[in-house]
């Protein structure tokens, strides 16, 4: 005799949006850390620590201006077009009260 | 200061007939579709290009062409690294919370911040509170930015002040300020520094006409018209900072020459912290923290989010903000070092005239370039304005008027209260100009720090955490404006000023307005600055106690209804419809 297995609901799954939103914002967040060590750590290494007379100048601007900012804005905006044109998932937005499917 | 030429009110005069033609084209497209969500939100329908000049402008306000020039001039090199957040403010101010913040706002239906988390957090209560808190910090922003507009027509009409309409028109302000108290007839003739003296009436025009322009427009095309003009604003903005750029270059010789005039003037122009301990690793810090962290609790931002079309938009959008911001804050930073060359001295003691002089400077054969070039902070002041104007007047509309007293409203009522609201909101301020604070940027920093505080922890609370609960959020909104007025207190009372007074924070001294019963007397007091606890920004410590307070509640109480949660995190087949809060 074989009985009928009982009807379950699935298990409600987490918006698709909400997940690779999630994921995206923590990467952000990784490399916020990353540029505030950087920018900071070696900003008051090479600059505050360091005399006037020691400073070198790349193109114009002092050595410790060049690491500490110019170079890593540089690499920020490499991983900003990395990131918006190959990572960053494109989701539906969705629509608001009253709107119809197609009408957005 | 150079001499001005009337060419230079020309070219301004031909930056605002393009304005004007935006915020009447922009009018057209409010006849269609839902009102509120028309002129407050665009429909929604913003495209990449729109939406990064709109953000930069909104963001970029009279604080980066006024007061960072005067920091960078006073301060020298220390500045490009007190600027370096900006490398990633770009993706933390509008990556972390703008796809899923755009989502949610539609779920519901909202169409401003304290919308968003009224409808999120079932709240009345926690909607009304943001909205209030946010009209204040606004208040405070928009009245520093009036003074910055004011300064700059001020100098804009330099070239024809000889002429008898200037003359008419600057007298019977006088007459009107003398009549009404505001100003004495020693105040006029003799000759002083102080803000309240000769030159007042020209300040008073000034402000005027800016006041007159931003509102005029803002009212008349709404949303639309704000973010047409943020485009025009927002290339003129772009353009005029390198090419100011270019010409300070060529003017001084080279960047290398610039710098080695800097060591020879003084050495710590090269060095950090900068002359006088400007800028202590602390205080670095914080303002790392406050370019990107303070950036991404801006409404103002988070609304232009709100108003995107779709996530390709958002993606390039995202992109394009980031070299807006390099564009903009590095030809910044190598311009004012070679004004710093150029005027080794002269405008120490008056550092915010730097930019208006500098643009003066490097194009005194080409007056008409010098003219557009001074555009660019002008056009700083009025997008930020438009910006701030227009959401306070969609607090005061929707947040207060349309959700607490009445909800059943007509949309020809709706209309003239947006009109009206926008209007009187304008006037409000132009009054409150007239006696402005003295220090421009300590006003600007106090409202951004104070909105970050207050909206940034409970938005993220509210887009990404399902523990989350009313009374966390409450607690997040309540302990962020808490905490920043508490520190901001503490300073204005002088708690804390005799040790780090020297450790100065950016400190942009604007001509010294003293109120209206010390005329001619330049006022003093520098008891402006907060508290900077271990030379930490209030920003910090706001922050802290907001994320502290949100989390903490939020797990000492009941978790929210679940299925009021499962509609903002769980797909839409698996979660029990509930009702929007709708659209007028």
């Amino acid at each position: 005799m074989t009985t009928e297995a009982p009807v379950t609901k699935p298990k409600a799954k987490e918006q698709r949006l909400l997940r690779n939103a999630r994921r995206e914002g923590l990467l952000i967040m990784a490399v916020w850390t990353a540029c505030l060590l950087w920018n900071i750590g070696s900003g008051y290494w090479l600059g505050y620590c360091r005399k006037s007379d020691d400073i070198g100048l790349i193109l114009g601007i002092p050595d410790w201006i060049c690491w500490s900012v110019i170079l890593p804005w540089i690499l920020c905006l490499a991983f900003s077009a990395w990131f918006c044109f190959v990572y960053m998932a494109d989701d539906d937005l969705g629509l608001d009260p009253g709107e119809e499917e197609g009408h957005a | 200061m150079p001499s001005a030429s009337p060419y230079i009110l020309v070219a301004f005069v031909a930056y605002m007939a393009g304005v004007f033609l935006l915020g009447a084209l922009s009018r057209t497209l409010l006849k269609r579709g839902a009102f509120l969500k028309e002129y407050f939100l665009g429909d929604r329908k913003l495209n990449a290009w729109v939406l990064g000049l709109t953000y930069v402008a909104t963001s970029v306000s009279a604080g980066s062409f006024v007061g960072f020039p005067s920091l960078i001039y006073t301060n020298g090199w220390v500045m490009a690294f007190w600027i370096g957040g900006y490398m990633v403010g770009g993706l933390t101010s509008k990556g972390v919370l703008a796809k899923r913040l755009n989502q949610v706002s539609r779920l519901s239906g909202a169409i401003t911040v304290p919308d968003v988390l009224r409808d999120r957090f079932q709240s009345p209560t926690l909607g009304t509170m943001a909205g209030v808190f946010l009209l204040v910090f606004l208040l405070f922003n928009l009245w520093g930015q009036f003074k910055a507009g004011g300064l700059i027509m001020r100098e804009a009409c330099r070239g024809i002040e000889k002429t008898s309409a200037y003359q008419s028109a600057r007298d019977r302000t006088a007459h009107a300020l003398s009549a009404a108290g505001a100003l004495s007839e020693s105040d006029l003739t003799v000759k002083s520094d102080s803000f309240y003296g000769q030159r007042y009436p020209d300040y008073v025009l000034g402000v005027l006409i800016f006041a007159l322009t931003v509102v005029a427009y803002t009212t008349y095309g709404g949303f639309w018209a704000v973010t047409w003009t943020d485009v025009l604003q927002g290339v003129i903005i772009v353009g005029g900072a390198m090419l100011l750029m270019v010409l300070a270059l060529i003017k001084v010789g080279g960047l290398q020459r610039a710098t080695h005039e800097l060591a020879d003037i003084d050495p710590n122009l090269l060095t950090g912290p900068g002359p006088k301990d400007f800028l202590p690793p602390g205080l670095a810090v914080s303002f790392f923290m406050l370019w990107t962290l303070g950036a991404m609790g801006q409404p103002v931002g988070m609304v232009r989010l709100m108003a995107c079309r779709d996530t390709p938009t958002l993606r390039r959008s995202l992109f394009l903000i980031g070299i807006y911001y390099a564009l903009i804050y590095v030809p910044l930073v190598i311009t004012f070092i070679c004004a710093r060359a150029l005027f080794p001295t002269e405008y120490l003691g008056h550092s915010d005239e730097i930019m208006p002089a500098m643009a003066l400077a490097v194009t005194e054969d080409f007056p008409l370039v010098g003219g557009l070039i001074l555009a660019a902070p002008y056009a700083a002041a009025m997008s930020a304005v438009a910006g701030f104007l227009l959401l306070m007047s969609s607090s005061l509309v929707r947040d207060l008027y349309q959700r607490n007293v009445k909800s059943d409203v007509s949309p020809r009522t709706v209309k003239l209260v947006s009109y009206g609201t926008t209007a009187v909101v304008g006037l409000l301020i132009t009054f409150m100009a007239l006696h402005p604070w003295e220090y421009l940027q300590y006003l600007i920093i106090f409202s951004t720090s104070g909105m970050a505080c207050t909206f940034l922890a409970p938005t993220v609370m509210a887009l990404y955490w399902k523990r989350a609960t009313r009374a966390g959020a409450l607690a997040a909104v309540l302990g962020g404006f808490m905490a920043i007025f508490l520190l901001w207190g503490l300073g204005w009372m002088g708690v804390g000023k005799a040790e780090s007074q020297d450790s100065a924070p950016p400190e942009t001294k604007t001509p010294a307005p003293s109120p209206p019963s010390e005329t001619g007397k330049a006022a003093t007091n520098p008891s402006i600055k907060p508290l900077y606890l271990w030379d930490l920004d209030p920003l910090a410590y706001g922050l802290a106690v907001s994320f502290a307070a949100g989390i903490g509640v939020s797990l000492l109480t009941q978790p929210p209804p679940q299925d009021h949660v499962n509609r903002y995190f769980l797909e839409k087949e698996a979660t029990a419809d509930s009702p929007p809060s709708g659209l007028s």
